[in-house]
C-alpha cells in the first residue's frame, strides 16, 4: 500500500462520520461605511484617503507620488490609467518608491483590501515598493469577514491575499516596526466609477 | 533528595537569569492583554469560539473526506501534493523536490511543522542553504536554538542580546538598539536572499478543502516574498489544518489574530490555489511549481484517540502559551520540544519524533498547576487542562510514573469527622510542621522555589458560624 492510501485508511478507520457541521451564520445587515473602514485601517497603520472619481485618478497618484510622473502600477491600474506596467521582474522592482494597484472588495471591521492576480498577477509588486497605493472601488465595501467570504468568488486556480495595513513585526521586544518586509506605508483610495474586472 | 528533571533544572535556569526571565514574561502577558481587549472588541466572541469548535469537531470526524477533496481540487489547480508519514519522509520529500530542480539556496518562513521533523539541519547536511525569513525566526536560526513561543519564536530574547548578534552576524553597529534600524538590517539583508533563492518554503493555517486552497496568514509579508520571487513554492502542512470552506475559514480567520497577537487581522492573509503563474514573457520552460507536502507524524493516532482528538483543533494561536503560569515563569525552552507550553505539553509526545525532546515526554503533563487558564482562553475550545488530566492518568494507569503518594489522605477526606480533626490540628501544629514540611516538599518535588500555603486562622466552618 502506498503512503497515501496507508495514511487515508488510518483516518478513516478514525472517523465516525456523525457529528454535523453547523448551519451557516447568519449574515448582518451591512451598518459600516468607510469612516469604520478608515478606522481600522488606521490602528493597523494605514491610511484612507479621501475618495476619488475615476477621471481624477491620475492626478491623485500624481500629487501622491509628488511629481509630473505616475507611481508604479500593478496590471489593472496600469490597463486602467492607459500606462504600461511595473516591470516584472523583481530585481528591478527593488526599492521602488511607491506602486499603485486595484483591489476587488474593502472590509469594514478590519480595514482589510482583497486583491488577487486578476488585479496584480506580479505578486512582488505588492511587496517590493516602499509603498503600496491601494484603488478600491467606492461601492465595495462590506462589513466584515463572512460577507466578504460570500461574495467573493475565488477562480479555480491563482492567488488572493487579504492586505490588512503595511507590512509590520514586533519580534524585537515586542515593538512595532513598520515595514519589515514589505511597505512601509499602505493608503487605500475609494474610487468612485472603478470597474471591477470581469 | 531525587534530581531535578530536566523540566525543572531548566526552568531554574530561566528563572535565575531575572532579566529574560522578567522580560519573556511581561512579554507574554502583554500579549494576553492585547488578545483580552480583541476578544472584547469582537461581537459575539464566545458564539464564534462555539462555531469554531463545533466545526473542528464535524472536520476532525469526517477528516478522510475533506483530506480527499482538498487533494483533488489542488491537484487540479496544478499542485504537486505528496504525503509523509513521519518527519523523515518530509525530509525526503522535500530533498526530493530540491534534488530534482538543482536548488541550492531555499528562503523559508516560519513553520512549526518543519520544525518538528528538523528539516533545516537536514538540507543543510545535504549542501543546500536554508534562510529562515520571519524576523524572529531569523533571530533563532542565528543564535542556534529552537524558538521559545509558538507565534514570536524570539520572544525569551533582549533587544541587546539581539543587538550584539546582528553586529556579529550582519555586520551591524554594536552600540545599534533601535528595533527599527535593527529590523531594517535584516530586511536589507534578507532581501537578497529573497532575490536569489530557489525555491519557497512555508507552512500552512489552513488548507480549504472546497477549494484546494492553503491559506497562509502572516504580518512581515515574508511569506508572502518567499512564494513570489522563488518560483517553486513547498509547503508543509499536517493533515489536521484541513477545513471544509471558505464560509469556515472566516470563522476560523476571525479568532486566529486576535488570540495570536490581538490585531483584528494580521496584514497578510494569502490563499493560494495552485502554483504561482508565469509573468508575461516568461519562457514556458520555466517551473513554476506548487507542492504540498501533507505530514501525518502522529496525527491519525491522535485522530484515533478518543480522548485527545480535540487538541488535533488547535489552530497554533499560542494564547494558551500567554496565560500559562507555569510557561510564563519557566520559559518554551524548557519544555525541550518544538512545541511548548500547554498545547505543546499535549502535541508534542504524539507529534515528535520519540526521542527528539530533550525532556522526557513523562514530564510534560506534570508542567502544569492544572489552573484551567488555558482551555478558558483557547479559541476553538480545547479542554486543555483536561487533556493534561488524561495524559497524567494514563502514564499512571502504564506504570511510567508512579501514582501520588498520597494514598492516606483519601480517608480523611471522605470522612467529615476525620477531615474536621485533621484540620483542627493541621492549624493548630501548623507552625511546629511548616520547616520540616517545606523541606521534605522541597525534597520530594526537586522544586525549591514552591511554597506551602499557610492556613487560615478559621475554617470555613468555623467562619460561618460565628458570621
Amino acid at each position: 500500500m502506498s503512503t497515501p492510501e496507508r495514511i487515508l485508511q488510518r483516518v478513516r478507520a478514525a472517523c465516525g462520520h456523525s457529528v454535523p457541521l453547523p448551519p451557516p451564520e447568519a449574515l448582518a445587515t451591512p451598518r459600516l461605511g468607510w469612516a469604520d473602514f478608515g478606522r481600522a485601517l488606521a490602528a493597523a497603520a494605514g491610511s484612507l484617503l479621501e475618495p476619488v472619481a475615476l477621471a481624477r485618478v491620475a492626478d491623485r497618484l500624481r500629487e501622491l507620488a509628488g511629481g509630473p510622473t505616475l507611481p508604479a502600477l500593478a496590471d489593472r491600474a496600469a490597463a486602467l490609467l492607459g500606462a504600461a506596467p511595473a516591470p516584472a521582474d523583481p530585481r528591478l522592482l527593488d526599492e521602488t518608491p511607491a506602486l499603485a494597484a486595484t483591489g476587488e472588495w474593502a472590509v469594514a471591521r478590519t480595514g482589510t483590501v482583497l486583491v488577487d492576480d486578476r488585479h496584480a498577477p506580479v505578486r512582488a509588486h505588492l511587496l517590493l515598493p516602499e509603498r503600496l497605493i491601494l484603488l478600491v472601488p467606492s461601492d465595495a465595501l462590506v462589513d466584515d469577514l463572512p460577507d466578504l467570504y460570500a461574495r467573493y468568488r475565488p477562480r479555480p486556480a491563482g492567488y488572493f491575499t487579504l492586505i490588512s495595513g503595511p507590512s509590520k513585526t514586533a519580534d524585537i521586544e515586542q515593538v512595532l516596526v513598520l515595514g519589515a518586509h514589505g511597505p512601509r506605508r499602505l493608503d487605500v483610495i475609494p474610487v468612485v466609477g472603478l470597474p471591477r474586472p470581469v | 533528595m531525587s534530581r531535578p528533571s530536566p523540566f525543572r533544572a531548566r526552568a531554574a535556569e530561566n528563572l535565575a537569569l531575572h532579566e529574560r526571565h522578567r522580560l519573556f514574561d511581561a512579554a507574554a502577558w502583554r500579549a494576553r492583554m492585547k488578545r483580552e481587549h480583541a476578544a472584547a472588541a469582537c461581537e459575539g466572541w464566545e458564539a464564534l469560539r462555539e462555531r469554531a469548535a463545533a466545526i473542528k469537531a464535524h472536520t476532525l470526524d469526517h477528516l478522510d473526506l475533506y483530506l480527499e477533496r482538498f487533494v483533488e481540487r489542488a491537484q487540479a489547480a496544478g499542485a504537486t501534493v505528496h504525503f509523509a508519514e513521519t518527519g523523515q519522509d518530509v525530509n525526503r520529500s522535500v530533498f526530493e523536490i530540491c534534488r530534482r530542480r538543482a536548488v541550492r539556496k531555499i528562503v523559508k518562513s516560519k513553520s512549526m511543522t518543519t520544525e518538528e521533523c528538523g528539516l533545516n539541519a537536514h538540507l543543510e547536511r545535504q549542501g543546500i542553504e536554508v534562510v529562515d525569513t520571519d524576523l524572529g525566526e531569523r533571530i533563532v536560526q542565528l543564535f542556534g536554538e529552537p524558538p521559545s513561543h509558538i507565534v514570536a519564536p524570539a520572544l525569551h530574547r533582549s533587544t541587546r542580546e539581539i543587538a550584539a548578534l546582528f553586529a556579529r552576524t550582519l555586520g551591524s553597529p554594536p552600540d545599534e538598539t533601535d528595533p527599527e534600524r535593527l529590523t531594517a538590517y535584516v530586511r536589507r539583508d534578507l532581501r537578497r536572499h529573497f532575490l536569489a533563492a530557489d525555491l519557497g518554503m512555508t507552512g500552512a493555517n489552513f488548507a480549504v478543502a472546497e477549494t484546494g486552497t492553503l491559506v497562509v496568514v502572516e504580518n512581515e509579508a515574508n511569506s508572502l516574498l518567499s512564494t513570489s520571487l522563488p518560483r517553486i513554492h513547498v509547503a508543509v502542512l499536517g493533515i489536521e489544518k484541513v477545513i471544509p470552506g471558505l464560509a469556515e475559514l472566516g470563522v476560523f480567520l476571525r479568532l486566529l489574530a486576535r488570540s495570536a497577537t490581538g490585531q483584528p487581522m494580521s496584514v497578510y492573509t494569502t490563499h493560494y490555489t495552485g502554483p504561482q503563474a508565469r509573468a508575461g514573457g516568461e519562457a514556458a520552460s520555466e517551473p513554476r511549481e506548487l507542492h504540498v507536502v501533507l505530514v501525518d507524524a502522529g496525527r491519525s493516532a491522535l485522530l484515533a484517540d478518543p480522548e485527545h482528538r480535540r487538541a488535533l483543533a488547535c489552530i497554533r494561536c499560542g494564547a494558551c502559551l500567554n496565560v500559562c503560569p507555569v510557561y510564563r515563569r519557566a520559559g518554551g525552552h524548557a519544555y525541550g520540544w518544538t512545541y511548548s507550553g500547554p498545547i505543546g505539553s499535549v502535541l508534542a509526545p504524539t507529534m515528535e519524533p520519540p526521542g527528539s525532546g530533550t525532556t522526557p515526554p513523562e514530564e510534560l503533563p506534570f508542567a502544569s498547576s492544572l489552573c484551567g487558564a488555558c482551555t478558558e482562553i483557547c479559541p476553538v475550545k480545547i479542554d486543555l487542562h483536561h487533556q493534561l488530566l488524561f495524559w497524567r492518568r494514563r502514564l499512571v494507569e502504564s506504570g511510567r510514573k508512579p501514582g501520588p503518594r498520597i494514598a492516606w489522605l483519601a480517608p480523611v477526606l471522605s470522612s467529615p469527622l476525620l477531615f474536621r480533626v485533621a484540620a483542627v490540628l493541621g492549624r493548630r501544629l501548623w507552625p511546629l510542621f511548616r520547616f520540616a514540611a517545606g523541606a521534605w516538599l522541597a525534597a520530594a518535588d526537586g522544586a525549591p522555589r514552591r511554597h506551602i500555603p499557610v492556613p487560615a486562622a478559621r475554617s470555613f466552618r468555623e467562619w460561618w458560624r460565628q458570621r
